[in-house]
């Protein structure tokens, strides 16, 4: 059966009413969820941007990066440090005060995202030269190393981050527009890049840098882009994670963050795009559920103890699962489209029709 | 198309591992149109020879010299960008990307600043027009090459005769003046064999390129070569036409030790 | 500082040095093998020193008893380990028996929370764990050194030489380091790889379960994520005296616990970073010299 592509007009007006129903869901949720649900909404956009960004930098160019806990703190902290009012910086810094300029700055939301992006990015692509020298598993401890060494840096400038302590009573600007709008944006220009012939270079520098080279694609400067605006969008992230779980400290940052990102983009797929997000939506919501097994529960007439950290030790056994007996994950490296979408209904379609004939 | 001026010039170039010399003083010279032929026992340094000049080893003597430009310390990138191509002895194809993927890679180059990054994210009316002419000239490349009814296929799907043909294709879809071809014929029954020899001096002509072979099958660089160099532990032991190399006894030596007779 | 100070904590820097020795040993031979960095490695190292926790404490055995115990207990938990989630990945990519490393580590943390709780348990003469003699400090002079310093020096010496000599004068060890080159050659040599490659994770897994008591008796509050940092500071150790070599591991164990101790000693306000030093240590190595001081270049053939 000969496989029919969708012109473009048909798929933009898809993807509209995709992006308007969606709109109209998350008004009604706003105006009519609890505020567990909206909490879960929330967290699941943040987490479909952490993990578009991960599966972008390790699945599609290829850089096994574990240091994206890193770079997520650093969005969380800068936005934080921007934004929390005067008065506020001034009571929680009680061991050092905070460094000029940033005690005298108080500025809007949307501002703090960008600045908090922009010097994520800036540490993306400071790390980025000397980390790319290094292959595979060199890179690998090379960025966990990182991610660990911003965290232990935040422990212990307490003029800065206010070390231990951490930053609290940050302003809970984080809603659902703001969380979701992110997370198209990132998805929207990571996938644009992804189609066009960047992303193959990408693609083509993760199968085999070294032919990549010699067809004149230039290694270096694509890794460092890659991983650049990742960072970028996981310091946005991680200053919209801030504003929605208003406390912040060093603690939050360990490399479990990276872990928990890392099961869900292999969960979805590690190289695609839809299954990260697959991937953080199951993930996000499967934890929810989880944590059922940490408070006592019962079945009928069984009542089970709550156990607590059962949660972790599950996941990190579906981890193993996952790597041991279905390392594609959900999508593999393959996209949703509605190609695809389309395809698989004609096959149906036609299927059915064959049986009645 | 003038077979005259000289497009590639070696010189006294010599490189080291450790101990070892891999190429020792090679001092030789291509001219623009020429088929150039390169031959040796193995380990005489042949593919060593062919990552110097595409900047994946830096020579610890000597110089490399395309087209009159110095490009012995140019990365390996800028050097394809220059005009030189090369396919690899074992196939290193892009295994997950399709056929038609592979060769529109090859052309990502021409996206020369960091301003096409903006417009491939924007899909600006500029950007969705330099992709569709990638697309066409990649199938114009494959139909070329005899490779159009895989263009949706994965690389790692072709059989393997397909895989060196894509090879090839990809390496030409970087416009290159000078193609590198690492034993293209490897692995290759003799009717394969055949056609390679045909493809290869048809792309000589449709591309107009100056190709640099190195082949271990003697009926390939035989037939196709108009010039041969002979290399043996990285020296070189004659040069000339396939008549002249076939008579040379330091040739027959290397290849076959000193109690052959001739 | 003078010199009775300077030979206190270097003594001391040495000690926690063999620590990472041993440790970083078990990193090493499994990369030279398997070309997979073990991160599961540091939580056996954990482990390690709550089997012999538990030994004394639940199962009553004497000192002595209870860390032999251990030692063989976590060298059975390194071998299941590698049975049940490494063996099965040893044709799949590298990033994917990484990232199962990875999901080996989290469990053994979690699992060891739900297990054995995640409050803090002292493992220290007052619980009965070892005799207290062990704490007793001597002197030379105007130098105090607790005898178990001393003690610490000497098993991990011991260990070594043990070591040393299994790997370079038995057949098993030149199985071992016939792996660590060709691994299918080997096999077609006739050696059973997978014994081999179990053996190797028993005894890495053993010294890290020495280890562990060591560091248990330096440090004597455990809990579940007791083995993490050490664990990531061996493995640089490893890295830094270049990764599949046995007397690497050794060379880069003393530098940097000479390194954290020293610098502390003469910088005391950066004692809060002292966990950076090792990260520090390993991004200069990487630029400079990745694979490390013993290492052997192996360059990828085009």
């Amino acid at each position: 059966m000969q496989r029919k592509t969708l012109s473009t007009k048909t798929q933009f007006f898809l993807t509209l009413f995709l992006v308007l129903g969606i709109w109209f869901l998350l008004f009604l949720a706003k105006n009519n969820a609890s505020e567990y649900v909206i909490l879960i909404l929330n967290l699941i956009a943040i987490n479909v941007i952490f993990a578009t960004t991960l599966t972008f930098i390790n699945g599609i160019t290829g850089i096994f990066s574990l240091g994206h806990a890193g770079f997520i703190a650093i969005g969380a902290y800068v936005s934080s440090l921007l934004t929390l009012p005067i008065e506020q910086k001034e009571m929680s810094f009680l061991i050092k005060p905070l460094i000029y300029p940033l005690n005298k700055v108080e500025m809007s939301f949307f501002p703090a995202c960008i600045i908090a992006g922009l010097v994520s990015a800036l540490f993306g692509y400071i790390v980025a030269a000397p980390s790319l020298r290094l292959i595979g598993d060199y890179l690998a401890i090379a960025t966990l190393g990182l991610g660990e060494t911003i965290r232990i840096i935040a422990n212990n400038t307490w003029s800065i981050t206010n070390g231990a302590l951490g930053l609290k009573a940050i302003p809970p600007y984080t809603n659902l527009w703001w969380t979701w709008g992110w997370a198209f944006v990132t998805v929207l220009v990571i996938a644009s890049l992804v189609k066009s012939s960047y992303g193959r270079a990408l693609k083509a520098i993760r199968e085999d840098s070294l032919a990549a080279k010699a067809m004149g694609i230039n290694v270096f400067s694509h890794q460092v882009m890659s991983f650049v605006l990742g960072s970028f969008f996981a310091g946005i992230g991680g200053a919209l994670w801030a504003h929605l779980i208003t406390t912040i400290d060093p603690k939050s940052f360990m490399f479990v963050k990276t872990f928990e990102i890392l099961i869900m983009t292999v969960l979805g797929g590690l190289g695609s795009i839809s299954g990260a997000i697959i991937g953080a939506a199951i993930y996000t919501v499967g934890l929810e559920f989880l944590r059922v097994l940490e408070a006592p529960f019962s079945i009928g007439s069984i009542t089970f103890p709550g156990i607590p950290g059962m949660r972790m030790v599950v996941l990190s056994l579906l981890l193993i699962l996952l790597m041991l007996f279905w390392r594609r994950g959900i999508m593999g490296r393959r996209e949703l489209s509605w190609d695809g979408l389309y395809n698989l209904l004609r096959r149906i379609r036609f299927s059915s029709r064959g049986d009645r004939a | 198309m003038k077979i005259s001026e000289v497009l590639l010039r070696i010189e006294e170039v010599t490189k080291r591992f450790g101990g070892l010399v891999a190429v020792d003083k090679f001092d030789g010279y291509m001219r623009t149109g020429e088929l150039l032929g390169l031959i040796g026992p193995n380990g005489a340094g042949k593919t060593t020879l062919f990552n110097v000049i595409t900047g994946m080893y830096i020579p610890d003597e000597g110089r490399i010299l395309f087209q009159n430009i110095d490009i012995t310390r140019k990365p390996p990138h800028e050097i394809t960008r220059y005009g030189i191509a090369r396919t690899f002895q074992n196939i290193r194809l892009f295994s997950d990307l399709t056929v038609l993927e592979n060769v529109m890679v090859s052309q990502h180059l021409r996206l020369r600043n960091w301003l096409w990054l903006f417009r491939s994210i924007l899909k600006t009316p500029g950007a969705l027009k330099m992709e569709r002419q990638m697309k066409i000239k990649g199938l114009k490349l494959l139909e070329n090459v005899g490779l159009s009814d895989f263009a949706y296929e994965k690389a790692s799907s072709l059989p393997y005769g397909l895989q060196r043909r894509l090879e090839i294709a990809r390496a030409l879809a970087t416009r290159p003046k000078l193609l590198l071809l690492d034993e293209p014929a490897a692995g290759m029954n003799p009717q394969e064999t055949l056609e390679l020899m045909d493809f290869i001096r048809k792309i000589r002509d449709t591309f107009e390129l100056s190709i640099l072979v190195i082949e271990h099958d003697m009926k390939v660089i035989m037939g196709i070569c108009e010039r041969i160099y002979v290399l043996d532990y990285g020296k070189i032991i004659a040069e000339g036409t396939p008549e002249q190399i076939q008579k040379d006894p330091a040739v027959i030596k290397a290849y076959l030790g000193e109690e052959v007779v001739l | 500082m003078n010199v009775q100070t300077f030979l206190q904590h270097f003594i001391n820097a040495l000690s926690l040095g063999g620590i990472y020795a041993l440790i970083a040993i078990g990193y090493t031979m499994v990369y030279g093998i398997l070309r997979l960095i073990n991160f599961a490695h540091g939580d056996v190292f954990t482990y390690g020193i709550y089997f012999a926790f538990y030994a004394v404490v639940a199962f009553f055995f004497p000192w002595w008893m209870a860390f032999i115990f251990s030692i063989f207990v976590t060298a059975l938990l390194g071998a299941a380990i590698e049975r049940v989630a490494y063996r099965p990945l040893r044709n799949a990519p590298r990033i994917s028996a990484l990232i199962t490393a990875i999901g080996v580590s989290f469990f053994l943390e979690n699992f060891a929370i739900v297990a054995f709780g995640g409050r803090a348990k002292s493992f220290n003469p007052q619980t009965g764990i070892y005799p207290t003699t062990f704490l007793k400090m001597l002197r030379f002079g105007n130098i105090r050194v607790p005898l178990l310093t001393f003690l610490t020096l000497g098993v991990v010496a011991l260990v070594l030489i043990i070591l040393l000599w299994i790997v370079y004068h038995t057949k098993v060890g030149m199985a071992m380091r016939a792996i660590s080159k060709d691994i299918t050659a080997t096999r077609l040599m006739g050696v059973n790889a997978d014994r081999i490659v179990s053996f190797t994770f028993m005894i890495g897994s053993g010294l890290a379960a020495v280890g562990g008591i060591l560091w248990a008796m330096k440090y004597p509050q455990i809990y579940p994520f007791t083995g993490m940092i050490p664990g990531l500071k061996a493995f640089i150790a490893a890295v830094v005296g270049g990764i599949g070599s046995i007397q690497g591991a050794m060379i880069g164990g003393f530098t940097l616990g000479v390194a954290e101790i020293m610098i502390v000693a003469f910088f005391p306000s950066w004692a809060g970073y002292k966990d950076a030093f090792a990260y520090a240590i390993l991004l200069v190595m990487l630029l400079f010299r990745p694979t490390g001081i013993l290492g052997v270049e192996v360059p990828e053939k085009v």
